[in-house]
């Protein structure tokens, strides 16, 4: 598979593989940590900090993301939602958020470059969805798009758990035909639940036990 | 009409000697001294003596004798019976006791439908009776023999029509009829075995007091008995049962094993069809619920993140508005 374009989180400019930060903008990691910080951070697996979710929400949603780890060994999903400082796009904001969080509840199996990201900003107006390095080549940014615009009819009426499951049912179904297809071209990508390909996988992401950067408000 | 059909009737006598005596063996030498004397003014054959080589009278076939009108075919020219006409197949006697030696055995025949033995009838009608008593026949399927006799008077034990119908009807329906031309009322029908006719024992007299209704309607025995016939048929024609219809299918013997056949594969078809929609979907189903292994492909770091190097993607919407 390919490995597809990449694009700039701030200004939509293309990136090639290995540069240290934008050649347009000049963003980088570094640049958020400027105006995010550094710290290392822990989440729950929905993060609801502007309270859109009511508890059968959270139970709906929850159930959701059972199913797509069950369904995905090795990767793992999250929601963030909560208000997005200015400066920072959601864009921006998931990709410091996937570099720096932690969520507890998400084995060791599952780094966070296996990851998905959604940050849902009801007040700014925006969802984005952001993929740790394991999922580029599963989900290119056509394909986050077009989940995302699935779940507009939901956002344009508040529905945020039936935008948030709409984007999760799409990338899944995406992910399903993708595996089949790949297992169907190369068959040392077993369809099942053989683990073989995830046990050779670099540990790479560890729990970081420090402390939540204060709500901003 | 009369002096036509003599004028007629001498212009064909004329023709006809004229033939006949061409067809004839004549002297070879037409001027031979026996050459018959002319005719005595008066004569009938008055005419002859211009006819040479002619020895002897002229002889008329029989049945063809001058006046009688019956040198035509009795179709073209219907001329009065004579009074000794021979039937078609009767004795030229009523069946007497003294004469019952000249009477045929029996009238009935399976090939003549309409027996007349004493020439009851005109050779007209008795044509035209016949030529309708065939086309009912093979119409309805029921022979119905008829025997015109002058009156009701008994006729011989040969003439049985009961035993006669069994005979030649065992199991094919047919229908002996008896009828008196001076009394249509006292016709006798003798039905045949079989079971389609059964119902003229049971509604003869209603059946004969139809038909004698309607034949002493028209006045002359030959009107009367074709009016009594036809009246015959078709009582009999609406009183058979019905027919199945030709046009509907007549299942065949080996129908029902075909259906059931035909209902066990479509059944297994069914069943397999059903089945291999059940496996799909529940292939399906599982496939839907089993884990889809996803292979890492290796990716360079970018933008100095380890984890996520930026690829994402945004949709904008309208923003909410703060709930009070």
């Amino acid at each position: 598979m390919a490995s597809p374009a990449h694009q700039c989180p701030d200004c939509q400019h293309s990136l090639p593989d290995g540069c240290p930060r934008c050649f347009h903008c000049g963003f980088s990691l570094e640049t958020l940590d400027g105006f995010l910080g550094a710290d290392e951070v822990i989440l729950e697996r929905i993060q609801d900090e502007s309270a859109c979710f009511s508890p059968e929400d959270l139970a709906r949603l929850s159930a959701a993301l059972r199913a797509w780890d069950d369904r995905f060994p090795g990767y793992f999903a999250a929601v963030f939602a909560g208000r997005i400082p200015p400066p920072v796009n959601a864009r921006t904001f998931g990709t410091w958020l996937l570099n720096r969080a932690a969520w507890p509840g998400v084995d060791l199996s599952r780094p966070n470059d296996c990851g998905l990201l959604l940050v849902l900003d009801p007040a700014g107006g925006e969802l984005a969805a952001v993929t740790g390095y394991a999922m580029e080549s599963w989900l290119p940014e056509t394909m986050l798009t077009s989940a995302l615009h699935s779940a507009l009819p939901h956002l344009g009426s508040s529905q945020w758990r039936k935008a948030i499951l709409a984007v999760l049912s799409t990338l899944s179904d995406h992910l399903a035909k993708a595996a089949t297809f790949a297992a169907r071209l190369s068959p040392n990508i077993s369809r099942g639940s053989d683990p073989t390909p995830l046990a050779n996988l670099p540990r790479i992401r560890r729990h970081r036990q420090t402390t939540p950067p204060p709500r901003r408000p | 009409m009369i002096p036509l059909r003599s004028a007629t009737t001498a212009a064909a006598l004329l023709l006809s000697a004229a033939l006949a005596h061409a067809q004839q063996d004549l002297p070879a030498d037409p001027s031979a001294p026996d050459s018959p004397l002319p005719a005595e003014p008066g004569e009938t054959g008055g005419l002859l003596h211009i006819l040479p080589g002619r020895t002897d009278p002229v002889t008329l076939p029989s049945g063809s004798a001058p006046g009688s009108g019956s040198l035509f075919p009795p179709q073209l020219w219907p001329a009065a019976p004579p009074p000794a006409a021979e039937p078609a197949h009767a004795p030229a006697s009523a069946p007497t006791g003294e004469s019952d030696t000249d009477m045929p055995a029996s009238p009935w025949s399976r090939e003549c439908l309409l027996a007349d033995p004493f020439g009851t009838l005109g050779s007209i009608t008795r044509a035209h009776l016949a030529a309708i008593l065939d086309s009912g026949t093979a119409k309805s399927g029921i022979a119905l023999h008829c025997l015109i006799v002058p009156d009701s008077t008994s006729l011989p034990d040969s003439w049985n029509p009961a035993a006669w119908i069994e005979t030649s009807y065992p199991d094919q329906p047919a229908i002996a009829a008896i009828i008196p031309v001076t009394a249509p009322g006292q016709a006798q029908l003798h039905p045949s075995r079989s079971a389609a006719i059964q119902w003229i024992h049971r509604e003869q007299s209603a059946t004969v007091a139809a038909c004698a209704s309607a034949a002493s309607a028209v006045p002359g025995p030959d009107a009367s008995i074709s009016r009594f016939l036809l009246r015959l048929l078709t009582e009999i024609n609406s009183a058979r049962p019905a027919e199945p219809n030709p046009s509907a299918p007549v299942p065949a013997p080996h129908e029902g094993f075909a259906r059931w056949w035909l209902t066990i594969v479509a059944s297994q078809f069914l069943a397999i069809g059903l089945g291999a929609l059940w496996w799909r979907t529940r292939q399906r189903r599982q496939a839907a619920r089993s884990p889809l292994v996803l292979s890492v492909l290796p990716s360079t770091p970018r933008l100095g993140a380890p984890y996520c190097g930026g690829h994402s993607a945004s949709v904008r919407f309208p923003p909410a508005k703060p709930s009070a």
